[in-house]
């Protein structure tokens, strides 16, 4: 059986059970006060963790009754999926080689490994990587696996009337940072802190505020703050705008300046898009600034990109950060259907919260593609609506050999560069291809389509996108290694300067 | 109308039947639709598709304390399958990423046929979501039977994305663990 079969086959599930997943929960504020509950769960949350700190230093069976005894589960350690005893020298970096335009480099490293904003997190205790905690932060230089040195935030921190444990465990990279711990989140009640990136000393953080019954709000969510991560000191950019009204903040991104942060957010049933001017303490909706209903947008260079769909339709302007005046980007025109590539349009733009990038801050895509009917494309700037031929850009057919296939889009974290990926389910990737609007080309890489392998794209960092692959022997998944491949178009420019 | 006035008129073949269960679940079916399609107009097809399927299937069936769920059983595999016959570039992609979710609570993933009769597969994936809390059932179900997504999860529960998706992993650890213990061949 396969994942898909297993999909459909879940429609088995006990009707009571399906249609008790029906029903809207009603959250209300805990019983007995949430300020007391707080602190319960933090004075557990700190005892737990002193008598778990001093278990990482006994051996593994000791380890696994001190978890059992504090979570009240048994904490099993399978020899499969996760190998007790990680092999350092299943820890390596192969030659990068050129294929076509493009240089790829392969790192092969444990399972209990990830690859994301710029870094590898590998965690080298199965322990650890059973609770989902400590990452060792490594870095690929020059074909070697360099670790970063790491630092930890222990601080409680009161924002407005709420006390934080702010608890993290983080590695400086480059001119941003990555968290390699944020504690246990089925454990701890007062996780404080997610990584949404910037720079370590400005970062931009989402601090999980809890319901409260002063606050009227009824609903935890997600409070974008900046934090120094060095001191843990919380600058609240919000406050004053009208933002800490909103029900739910669900997606965020701020200007390089940090004066604007434009937000998806609820305010009352419906979601929406928002822009705080943070210097002004102003909330605006960005529905009411265009005039109408706003389906998506991109936080460009002074400038929102906001685009509309309807009819088969879509339509985009900008709006200019300050004075919000319009400014239309193209009319309505078709939208690109990909059933019907011969009528040619406007493909999907990935906006704000678009995409799932887990700790990069994400602008949303600053371009739009406009497929013609010959497959060609030219991309259209959304700051400024010109439009730019893509050299190389031919749009892919779907194979039409009845098995399931998608083409997916992901967005670089700087909304600069597009990765199309076509993968027949259960198998490899069998085509990439990205397109760098600002270079205005295209380039593919025809990859083997193969059953023995599950993989999963997205971007490494601006100019890097990762291919995560696992191996199936057998049929069977192999979880003893994890294959990393990344692709990018930057390095080869250097190469070619280099030459 | 109760839900079980609404099955005795299926059983009566009284064509109001119809107009009754579009009056009471038309909405949450279509919108059940459009959340895996994500078109408006496959989402309204898939809708109407549904009420023919359950005028067929009512009788032999009697669903009088579960109709919404017996329809939703319905117009789930309906829109799933106009994502597969469509390839739709975006709900495509999503339901290849579902489904590769999903191949990590298989333990051995192959090529051949499910091993298991779909009532032994009824069993084991019920005997399975009886062994989780409630609150990480409905995540679960929420993921993999309604299709939501994880900010639409989070938002539902009022918890975060990250405990959503740590939830969902270690969910689909268990099913896999689960099924290797029960000795379930998938």
């Amino acid at each position: 059986m396969r994942g898909e079969e297993l999909l459909y086959k879940l429609e088995l599930a006990d009707p009571k059970y399906v249609m008790a997943a029906d029903v809207k929960p009603e959250i209300t504020p805990r019983a007995g006060g949430w300020r007391r509950a707080l602190t319960i769960a933090a004075a557990a949350a700190l005892l737990t963790a002193v008598c778990l700190t001093a278990a990482m230093a006994m051996s593994t069976r000791v380890r696994q009754k001190v978890f059992e005894f504090f979570t009240g589960e048994t904490q099993t350690i399978p020899d499969s999926p996760i190998s007790t005893e990680i092999d350092r020298n299943n820890m390596f970096v192969e030659p990068k080689i050129i294929i076509g335009e493009m240089e790829e480099r392969t790192i092969h490293l444990p399972v209990s490994s990830h690859a994301d904003e710029g870094v590898f997190l590998i965690c080298t205790d199965p322990v650890e990587w059973q609770r989902g905690s400590h990452y060792d932060a490594y870095r690929e230089e020059h074909g070697e696996l360099v670790k970063l040195p790491e630092f930890e935030l222990r601080k409680t921190a009161t924002f407005g009337s709420v006390e934080y444990d702010l608890t993290c465990d983080w590695a400086p990279v480059g001119d941003h940072w990555v968290m390699t711990w944020g504690g246990d989140i089925e454990l701890n009640d007062s996780l404080a802190c997610q990584s949404f990136s910037g720079r370590a000393e400005r970062a931009l953080v989402a601090l999980y505020r809890r319901s409260s019954p002063e606050s009227g709000h009824v609903y935890p969510k997600e409070y974008p703050v900046i934090i120094n991560m060095y001191t843990g000191e919380i600058t609240d950019v919000l406050t004053g705008t009208g933002a800490e009204y909103l029900k739910t903040i669900c997606s965020y991104v701020l200007s390089e300046d940090e004066r604007y942060m434009l937000m998806e957010a609820q305010e009352d049933e419906e979601f929406g898009y928002y822009v705080a001017d943070i210097e002004k303490k102003e909330l605006h909706s960005l529905n009411e600034l265009s005039g109408e209903r706003v389906d998506g947008c991109s936080l460009l260079d002074g400038s929102i990109a906001c685009w509309s769909e309807g009819d088969g339709l879509r339509k985009c302007w900008n709006l200019r950060l300050g004075d919000y005046e319009r400014t239309e980007i193209f009319g309505p025109t078709r939208c690109f259907d990909e059933d019907e590539p011969e009528k040619g349009g406007v493909s999907w733009i990935p906006g704000i919260g678009g995409i799932v990038q887990t700790g990069i801050m994400y602008h949303g895509l600053c371009f739009a593609l406009d497929i013609a009917p010959d497959r060609s494309a030219v991309a259209i700037d959304l700051s400024n609506g010109e439009r730019l031929p893509i050299e190389g850009f031919r749009w892919r057919e779907y194979p039409n050999d009845g098995r399931l296939y998608g083409i997916q889009f992901f967005a670089s974290p700087d909304g600069k560069k597009l990765l199309l990926s076509g993968l027949y389910f259960g198998c490899s990737y069998d085509y990439l291809a990205i397109i760098d609007f600002e270079k205005r080309a295209m380039v593919e890489i025809e990859r083997e389509n193969s059953n023995d392998y599950t993989e999963y794209a997205g971007w490494f960092d601006n100019d890097t996108v990762v291919i995560e692959q696992l191996h199936r022997v057998g049929g069977d998944t192999d979880w003893k290694n994890r294959d990393f491949f990344l692709y990018s178009l930057a390095e080869r420019d250097a190469a070619d300067k280099d030459e | 109308m109760e839900d079980r006035g609404i099955v005795e008129l299926y059983l009566k073949r009284d064509s109001r039947a119809i107009e009754k269960t579009q009056e009471k679940y038309g909405g949450r079916l279509r919108e059940l639709s459009f959340n895996i399609i994500f078109d408006a107009g496959a989402a309204e097809e898939c809708e109407n598709d549904t009420y023919l399927a359950a005028w067929n299937s009512i009788p032999p069936h009697e669903p009088a304390s579960y109709l919404y769920a017996f329809l939703a059983r319905i117009v789930r595999r309906l829109s799933l399958n106009v994502c597969r016959n469509k390839r739709r570039l975006k709900r495509g992609g999503y339901v290849v990423s579902l489904s590769q979710e999903m191949e990590d609570c298989i333990p051995s993933p192959d090529n051949a046929q499910c091993r298991l009769d779909e009532e032994e597969l009824r069993e084991a994936i019920n005997g399975f979501l009886a062994t989780l809390s409630d609150e990480k059932r409905n995540i679960f179900l929420r993921r993999y039977w309604y299709l939501d997504s994880v900010t639409s999860i989070a938002d539902r529960y009022g918890i975060g994305e990250s405990k959503v998706k740590m939830t969902l992993k270690r969910t689909r650890g268990k099913l896999r663990e689960y099924l290797i213990k029960e000795g379930y061949e998938l």
